[in-house]
């Protein structure tokens, strides 16, 4: 029943969607998670999560041993999630009321397994203040510090250098911190979202 | 070392980025500085809350599933590239087009208007609403996993026209769930009467208020009322204020109420403020229902079948496989329920988008013609007033730079000319000496 990763990779390059969701037990769960917290919404999560899974299955023939095979589908979730926040920017002003973390809910009141881990409030104060940090930083912190990646693979993951990633990372944890003392100013300040709707 | 200082080295302190100087200059102001030192155990905090966050996240059994039937649904289709193509050569064509004309009308709107419009809002709903970019992102966004929301979607809405009860029967051709893992032949659905028609529906509705604060109350009012509860609440734009122009504020609100409720609170909706377009969709999912449950009670049934079995395994191989093969059942059967519970909770509780604009006076689309000419008058007076005052602030702002050149151009004028007489004394001079 359990068979080799190669093998598994093998056959679900081949089109065996079995396989491929066997491949992918384990990995799914990192995948949406990541979206997740990219996304804010468990409805966009799922959506998302479902598109870079399909991807995945699709690009399976061009990925290349030497990668691991973890980090190259971070990867591709990582790229869908981006590209869904930048059409959403472009689709709506960011406001400042999302910023603040007023009128954000997680999406969804039905009780489900992450449901469960919202319920803390500390842990939902956190997801609102990730969800109003620019996507760029939001994902860097997300694989880095949520996520658990190394440092490299981070930056792998988001396709940039090792001193992008940091930086990245360095501005979104102040920027955090920052939010979660209840003072988003800076941030507001930094992109010049105080003063326009 | 200031606290400043100490603020970028705890940055890089955290990505390991420090020299041993560095990090020593860091320790030694950090031993005299309780300040910073919250803060670094803050920045640690931080860190440890982070790596907590994810912890018990998994993904919903119906990801998978869903991944699997889209899979399954593009594997036959012989060269679903070329369709593709084809279709984007198309979109892109209509997209140029919609772009040439966007374009002219732009120009045209803006030679014919002075100054600007008053009700931006309310002049798009007299009119014919161009399909708004914000819907049509959703809406295509959602095509993949709800053809019929999507297709519907498309249809382009008249004001205030109510179009219910009009079921697309797109999603009966999304029955078959990963058919590659399915062991169990599946029977072809039945008539509903095991379970009753299994309908999502979903609606939204447009609503324009000068009233904004008050109606978004009673939006919220209106949901706690029908048992429904707001999902999602997204205000943006900048309230209108007394003389000043804008667009005014834009909420976008999605709510879930009960199903049995959903007419009730449409019609409780379209009642806050002034209504300008709402539309009911169905979903039919009965069919994808019916599958789900059957191949649960499958699931099941082999289940049990397994458990009788390894009660009678004799070697080791023989429980190892049993052992393997009811977890792999175990899955599917938690997807599957998943699925129904998913399913459950969509059919149970109707989702509706509803957005509300904030404009200064919310007035139903049909005035008459008379009060249309004097609203259109004072909009031209308006722009024309605007227009003036555009000017002369224009005009203000130039002046100083303006008066800047005079003085410069006459300063080199003078000098101009004062060479000039010099020139010509000189040659007067010259011929009086001769």
């Amino acid at each position: 029943m359990i068979l080799a990763q190669p093998e598994l990779l093998r056959r679900a390059a081949a089109g065996d969607g079995k396989a491929f969701a066997e491949l992918m037990q384990e990995r799914q769960h990192a995948i949406y998670a990541l979206a997740l917290r990219m996304m804010g919404s468990r409805e966009d999560a799922l959506d998302m999560a479902q598109e870079a899974l399909l991807r995945i299955f699709q690009n399976l023939g061009a990925f290349r041993a030497e990668a691991s095979f973890s980090t190259w589908t971070y990867r591709i979730a990582a790229n869908v999630c981006l590209d869904a926040l930048r059409r959403r920017a472009r689709r709506k002003e960011s406001s400042l009321e999302l910023l603040r973390g007023e009128g954000f809910e997680p999406s969804d009141s039905a009780p489900s397994p992450e449901g469960a881990a919202l319920e803390h409030e500390r842990a939902e104060e956190m997801h609102r203040a990730l969800a109003s940090l620019p996507p760029d930083q939001r994902a860097a912190i997300v694989l880095r510090d949520v996520q658990g990646l190394s440092y490299e693979e981070a930056a792998e993951a988001l396709g940039v250098n090792l001193n992008t990633l940091k930086s990245r990372l360095f501005r979104g944890r102040r920027l955090l911190r920052g939010l979660l003392s209840g003072d988003p100013e800076p941030f507001a300040q930094k992109h010049g979202l105080s003063n326009k709707g | 070392m200031t606290c400043r200082d100490a603020a970028e080295l705890i940055e890089l302190y955290l990505v390991d980025e420090l020299t041993e100087e560095q990090k020593k200059a860091l320790e030694a102001h950090l031993e005299q500085c309780p300040a910073c030192t919250a803060e670094l155990r803050r920045a640690q905090a931080l860190a440890m809350d982070l790596a907590a966050l994810n912890e018990g996240v998994e993904a919903p059994p119906e990801l998978m599933l869903d991944v699997l039937a889209k899979i399954e649904d593009q594997t036959p289709k012989p060269s679903p590239k070329r369709r593709l193509s084809r279709g984007w050569k198309i979109g892109l064509g209509a997209a140029a087009a919609a772009l040439g004309l966007f374009l002219i009308s732009g120009a045209l709107f803006q030679l014919i208007s002075l100054g600007e419009s008053r009700d931006f809002a309310s002049e798009q709903w007299n009119g014919a609403r161009p399909e708004a970019g914000y819907d049509g992102g959703y809406s295509s966004y959602k095509t993949e996993s709800y053809g019929a929301i999507a297709g519907a979607g498309k249809d382009s809405m008249k004001a205030a026209d109510l179009v219910a009860g009009e079921a697309l029967a797109d999603s009966a051709g999304r029955q078959s769930i990963a058919p590659g893992i399915a062991p169990v032949p599946q029977p072809q659905p039945e008539a509903d009467g095991e379970y009753g028609l299994k309908i999502i529906r979903t609606a939204r509705a447009e609503l324009e208020s000068d009233r904004f604060d008050e109606d978004l109350a009673a939006l919220q009012a209106l949901t706690a009322e029908h048992g429904g509860f707001i999902t999602s609440r997204e205000i943006y734009g900048e309230a209108l204020k007394e003389g000043a122009s804008g667009y005014g504020r834009s909420l976008s609100l999605r709510v879930r109420v009960p199903e049995g409720a959903l007419d009730a609170f449409l019609e409780g909706a379209l009642g806050v403020g002034v209504a300008r377009s709402s539309s009911i969709y169905e979903e039919d999912v009965t069919s994808q229902y019916f599958d789900a449950d059957r191949r649960l009670k499958g699931y099941q049934a082999q289940y049990d079948r397994v458990l009788e079995f390894m009660q009678k395994a004799e070697s080791v191989e023989d429980l190892i496989a049993v052992e393997s093969e009811l977890t792999r059942l175990n899955m599917q059967i938690e997807a599957l329920a998943g699925k129904i519970k998913y399913l459950d909770s969509q059919v149970g509780f109707s989702t509706v988008d509803l957005n509300l604009r904030e404009v200064r006076l919310a007035q139903p689309v049909n005035t008459s013609f008379g009060q249309k000419l004097r609203d259109a008058l004072d909009e031209g007076l308006d722009a024309f007033a605007q227009g003036w005052r555009n000017g002369l602030l224009g005009f203000m702002e130039a002046l100083p730079a303006l008066v800047g050149w005079l003085v410069f151009l006459g300063l080199l004028g003078w000098l101009a000319l004062g060479i000039r007489r010099r020139i010509r004394r000189k040659k007067q001079r010259n011929t009086a000496e001769k």
